[in-house]
């Protein structure tokens, strides 16, 4: 009894701080003996505790035992960036030597001997080339198989910036094949040599922030031969960009090309395993697929000219894309007169994910319906709806729409998603009449948050929750929703 | 007994020998079970061995809930989850081990974020504490490096 009061006492001090000093044989002996049971579990699963902690956090773990002690130290996953440096998402400029000098310490202490993947996400520039350097050098030779590089915080470079060298003969040492399946690279250049066989193993290419020649895109593409995705974004690109490997089959699935400043003219070659394709930017003059499968997702987003967008979506589409089953449109702001009449027919799409970004009078219920219309074998429907920064400043007056007293009936679009709803009176009057002419409809579902398109088919959710309450959203639909229809309000 | 169930119920056997009904739904989410269940291995009661009736009934609570509330409120279910994880060591420890040895993903990524939870935005000591609890001055004071050390760190 005494003992333990004694015990509750120690304990207290010990969490004021009054005492802070427990001299590390003794403790060294204990640990052994105590029941700390979580400190028993397997290995694998302490390993993945500690990789959701912050590096900051998963060191100080090593003061627990032994077992702990070496865990942190062969960490599989290493994410170096500033939230797990300081436990801060504030981001110091002048802190780059800072930042330098921790990873330096923390791959000093690595003691693992394989590491999965490593993520770099600082704004350092070519001062620090050396350090980045003998970093990739490091995680190379303990056969990373991801790496994620990104050493800018803009937006889109200047043309003359410097931009870091991506060391890749790193990966050539010792003359064998690197186990790197993922590489992304932000704001660093990737000048491969002709024949360079240690990325055969690469599936996954992402090229960010930087500047692309003719020769570069063929010297990835002839040494990554199992290349199964590419992403090219906010790049400088030559006017003309070809997609092949000479006469050889691509194993290419998935092409991005996002923002890619100066490209015009897209030839793809024998990317016979092709299946999707995203641009958003601007809209090609020119896209021609030879001896290739035509794909089936497509990501359409012309960001600075709606018009021009529009006019390709609905005029060129169907017959560049004529086997289309997912099609996701993404427009800044479409105007009642941007939608043509006559809309091509979409003869295989099953689901389609519509985004509009700025509101304006007519937008979304008009587009949407025309788009429902001219896909008759629609399943799945997902609309994100505009911003509220925006709607709050401009009040937005109601036309009588059309569609609202023609009898149009879709007989097989099933599921509905809308995200960002936000209670106003021209989208609950969308999704009444989507409520309303989508006979069979099974499933309803409204998200009041909005979700951010990140690329690649990855979204990212935004904290901002809309002011509107879910029993208001549910009572001004209530009535309409059909027997066999379920609402769901998130 | 068995005749009486509907098809798709199954009967989990704890280690202690307690049975509990469960619909299948709710017991595939364990992959371990579920392999069993397609390999058509499994007669109507799955025993369920290093796993005695209270862990398994949390277990199979956490199942539930989750395969009810499959579409519904994702915020709602976090709360439940956090709220579930949230017990003592000794439980936590023979949870997780029930989660990977019954392979419920949900139920052990659940419980490792509780875990790391625990750990974050405490510093050194208080991990310390944390972790080795009570435990550590019972033993501490129960021996001679209470002596030792409160002698040089007590005032």
């Amino acid at each position: 009894m005494g003992k333990s009061k004694r015990a509750k006492k120690l304990h207290k001090q010990l969490m004021n701080g009054r005492i802070r000093y427990v001299s590390g044989s003794s403790l060294k002996d204990c640990n052994t003996e105590v029941g700390d049971s979580i400190s028993q579990l397997p290995e694998e699963i302490l390993c993945s505790i500690v990789s959701l902690l912050t590096l900051r956090e998963a060191a100080r773990t090593s003061v627990l035992s032994r077992r702990w002690r070496f865990l942190w130290r062969s960490l599989l996953k290493l994410n170096f960036d500033i939230t797990n440096m300081t436990g801060d998402t504030i981001l110091q400029q002048h802190d780059k030597g800072r930042f330098v000098t921790w990873i330096n310490q923390v791959l000093k202490h690595h003691a693992g001997e394989k590491i999965v993947s490593c993520r770099v996400v600082y704004p350092l520039g070519g001062e620090y080339g050396q350090d980045i350097d003998q970093w990739v050098q490091f995680v190379a030779a303990k056969d990373v198989e991801e790496l994620h590089i990104k050493l800018t915080t803009c937006h889109l470079l200047h043309q003359d910036y410097t931009l870091y060298e991506f060391p890749y003969w790193f990966f050539a040492q010792g003359g064998r094949r690197s186990s790197l399946k993922c590489l992304s690279l932000n704001s660093c250049s990737l000048s491969l040599p002709q024949n360079f066989s240690s990325f055969s193993s690469l599936v996954s290419l992402c090229v960010k922030n930087t500047r692309l020649s003719e020769e570069n895109i063929q010297n990835m593409l002839s040494n990554c031969l199992c290349l199964e995705q590419f992403s090219i974004s906010k790049c400088y690109c030559p006017i003309r960009l070809k997609i092949a490997n000479g006469d050889k089959y691509l194993k290419l699935k998935h092409l991005n090309l996002t923002f890619c400043r100066g490209l015009e003219v897209v030839e793809i070659y024998n990317a016979i395993d092709l299946a999707s394709f995203e641009c958003r930017g601007d809209v090609l003059r020119q896209l021609l697929f030879k001896n290739s499968a035509q794909p089936v997702r497509v990501c359409f987003f012309p960001v600075w000219n709606t018009l021009a967008g529009i006019n390709y979506a609905f005029g060129r589409f169907a017959t560049d894309f004529p086997q289309l089953e997912s099609l996701f449109l993404g427009f800044a702001r479409v105007e009642g007169d941007m939608i043509p009449k006559q809309l091509p027919t979409f003869t295989k799409l099953k689901e389609l994910v519509l985004m509009v970004v700025k509101p304006s009078p007519t937008s979304v219920l008009e587009i949407t319906s025309s788009l429902v219309k001219a896909s008759p074998f629609l399943r799945k429907l997902q609309l994100h709806l505009p911003y509220k920064s925006y709607r709050g400043r401009e009040k937005i007056p109601l036309e009588k729409s059309k569609s609202e007293s023609e009898s149009f009936q879709h007989e097989r679009l099933e599921e509905v998603e809308i995200f960002n709803f936000q209670g106003a009176q021209d989208e609950v009057k969308l999704a009444i009449y989507l409520l309303r002419n989508m006979v069979v409809l099974r499933k309803m579902k409204i998200i009041r948050k909005a979700q951010l398109y990140e690329g690649d088919g990855k979204w990212m959710e935004s904290n901002l929750l809309t002011a509107i309450e879910r029993e208001q959203v549910h009572k001004r639909l209530a009535q309409e929703v059909p027997y066999n229809t379920q609402l769901i309000i998130l | 007994m068995s005749s009486s169930l509907e098809k798709n119920m199954l009967i989990l056997r704890s280690s202690d020998g307690e049975e509990f009904i469960v619909p299948e739904v709710v017991a595939v989410m364990s992959k371990a079970i579920k392999n069993m269940v397609e390999d058509e291995c499994a007669s109507n009661t799955i025993p369920v061995p290093n796993v005695d009736a209270n862990i398994l009934a949390m277990v199979i609570e956490f199942c539930k809930k989750h395969d009810e509330s499959e579409a519904e409120a994702a915020s709602d279910l976090k709360t439940f989850d956090s709220e579930f994880v949230n017990r003592g060591q000794e439980a936590l420890y023979d949870l997780i081990t029930a989660a990977n040895f019954r392979d419920v993903k949900e139920l052990l990524d659940a419980l490792c974020q509780n875990v790391a939870e625990m750990i974050k935005g405490k510093s050194v000591h208080h991990i310390r504490i944390q972790f080795l609890g009570y435990q550590l001055f019972e033993i501490l004071t129960s021996n001679f490096i209470w002596n030792i050390w409160c002698d040089r760190d007590f005032d």
